[in-house]
């Protein structure tokens, strides 16, 4: 589902934050990445949503080079993602339900499928009596959660997270953890960017090492 | 059903196959349905800032309302002007010692004249009078032993004659006949008056662009601030899969509403204009023995400055747009 040939990406700075990366996550995999923090995690996710471009090598996702797409396939590119960030970049001037709403809304569905699937979303995050609140008013664990009913509304074949639990404690993180591994049930491909190895050594899943740019385990 | 968006080739979407069989019509309606919600989410947000853009509109009004005041102006002196160049008119002054009886010929000989339309006699008893009523000199003029003022024979050509050329030909003609001691054609004052609108004309059109050019550069620029103010929900957006077109259409949507609330004030303050100025011309007609109303603008003027406006704000936006929005990638 997602494939890496010899991947570099330099910035204009020298800095080279990928060096050579090779690997494959297959269909309906989970795979957890790790690696000290500026080990290029971060850089790694950008490519594959198309954030950033590759230096030199080649990316992959569901069959198709990246590099050969332009720049108008960008958005049709990222609607079969679903993203989940540290900071879960949601937008306070509007309520939860319009928050996870915006996926569909940009691709156009029709308001009654909007909140079915919105509602369906919430329901599986736990948050669905939320739905009308301000997500200024909820806690860290419930804006991350909200984030992420975001990024799965859509029903997108591939999840990324990048520190999804970076700012939350111990048990809430499990919990959240637990909730990726319920749409990795469902089939949806998950890469989940994390430095918290205690956390993720328990789970039994593929770990994705980088160190200095380079993939020092799990490429395959 | 879903309405994705149009697949393009090298990306499937796992729904694709049955996006796909969403006809257009569904797809059309959704976008207008898109267009409807966009535009009025973007009016609320204005509204929900009233001073901010209660105060841009009265900017974009004022430096339309400018040019378009000119025009406006223009427009009536124009229309002055064509009321007196339709009846170009030479008027005869008569040697004082001609008799009743030669002026009595000399009427006739010139209604034959196929040059000339109307003839309008004025005789001297006739003009003293009139001169009494209305000079204020009746006093003076009680004091003299004989009436200076001469007959008058006002004289309007046919419309092939009315012209500059045209009537300057009559009017030589008409001044070699022997009881004309004066004929005068007053014609230069239509030529200046012109002249001096051509020039009005330039101006108001190098007002037009220059304050266009203005408002184009206001609206940018709100809007551009506007973008920055965005720049969370903008970057998310595009994260989250939306097309440059569905991220611009917001902003374009409040640049029309900046133009066309721009446009709405530049017609009320044109009315207002007018209609402070309406009474003191009725009376400054009136002194001429005229009863012209000024003109204002029509209804279909008022629809085509609302468009115009509409038209500038989008524009406005548009590279506003262009310039910052398209730069600004989620990194």
């Amino acid at each position: 589902m997602i494939q890496f040939d010899n991947v570099t990406k330099r910035y204009d700075t020298g800095h080279e934050a990928l060096k050579r990366v090779s690997f494959h996550i297959k269909a309906n995999e989970m795979v957890f990445l790790t690696g000290h923090s500026g080990a290029g995690k971060s850089t790694l996710l950008k490519l594959i949503m198309m954030m950033e471009q590759p230096s030199d090598g080649q990316v992959l996702v569901d069959g198709f080079d990246l590099g050969a797409q332009s720049r108008k396939h960008i958005p049709f590119h990222r609607r079969q993602i679903g993203v989940v960030f540290q900071n879960h970049q949601l937008l306070f001037d509007r309520s939860v339900f319009e928050n996870v709403a915006l996926p569909l809304q940009i691709a156009g569905y029709t308001p009654r499928e909007i909140g079915r699937r919105v509602r369906a979303a919430l329901d599986k995050v736990g948050l669905l009596e939320k739905e009308k609140h301000n997500p200024i008013t909820l806690s860290g664990g419930q804006q991350q959660r909200v984030g992420i009913a975001r990024a799965v509304v859509h029903k997108p074949k591939i999840l990324l997270a990048d520190e999804p639990t970076g700012n939350l404690d111990p048990e809430l993180s499990s919990e959240i953890m637990y909730l990726f591994e319920q749409f990795n049930r469902v089939g949806v491909t998950v890469l989940l960017a994390s430095h918290d190895l205690s956390l993720i050594t328990g789970m039994k899943h593929r770990m994705l090492t980088l160190s200095d740019g380079a993939v020092v385990g799990g490429f395959d | 059903m879903a309405r994705q968006a149009p697949a393009k080739k090298p990306v499937k979407i796992d729904t694709g196959a049955s996006a796909s069989k969403v006809n257009i019509k569904t797809r059309l309606d959704g976008w207008i349905k898109d267009h409807r919600r966009v535009s009025k989410d973007s009016f609320k947000r204005l509204m929900a800032q009233p001073i901010n853009s209660i105060v841009t509109w009265l900017v974009i009004g004022i430096a339309l309302a400018l040019p378009v005041g000119l025009y406006v102006a223009l427009g009536n002196v124009q229309e002055l002007s064509h009321r007196w160049d339709g009846d170009a008119q030479i008027s005869l002054f008569l040697h004082q010692r001609v008799s009743a009886q030669s002026e009595q010929r000399l009427q006739q000989q010139l209604r034959s004249w196929p040059e000339i339309e109307s003839l309008h006699i004025i005789s001297k008893e006739q003009a003293l009078e009139e001169f009494q009523a209305i000079s204020g000199f009746a006093d003076v003029l009680q004091h003299l032993d004989h009436n200076p003022l001469p007959t008058v024979i006002e004289i309007g050509p046919t419309p092939q004659f009315s012209d500059v050329a045209g009537a300057e030909k009559l009017l030589k003609k008409l001044q070699a006949l022997p009881p004309v001691e004066l004929a005068k054609l007053d014609l230069q004052w239509v030529q200046r008056l012109t002249a001096m609108l051509e020039v009005g004309q330039r101006l108001a059109l190098g007002l037009v662009i220059l304050l266009s050019m203005g408002v184009l550069l206001v609206i940018g620029n709100t809007i551009r601030l506007e973008i920055e103010n965005r720049r969370d929900e903008i970057i998310v957006t595009k994260l989250v899969g939306a097309t440059d077109a569905y991220v611009r259409r917001p902003f374009l949507y409040t640049g029309l509403w900046y133009g066309l609330g721009g446009g709405f004030i530049a017609s009320i303050i044109i009315a207002v204009g007018l209609a402070i100025l309406n009474k003191p011309v009725a009376t400054l007609a009136g002194l001429y023995q005229s009863d012209y109303m000024l003109l204002g603008l029509s209804f279909s003027d008022m629809v085509s400055l609302w468009m115009m406006a509409g038209i500038l704000g989008f524009f406005g936006a548009w590279f506003s747009v262009s310039k910052h929005l398209d730069a600004m990638e989620p990194r």
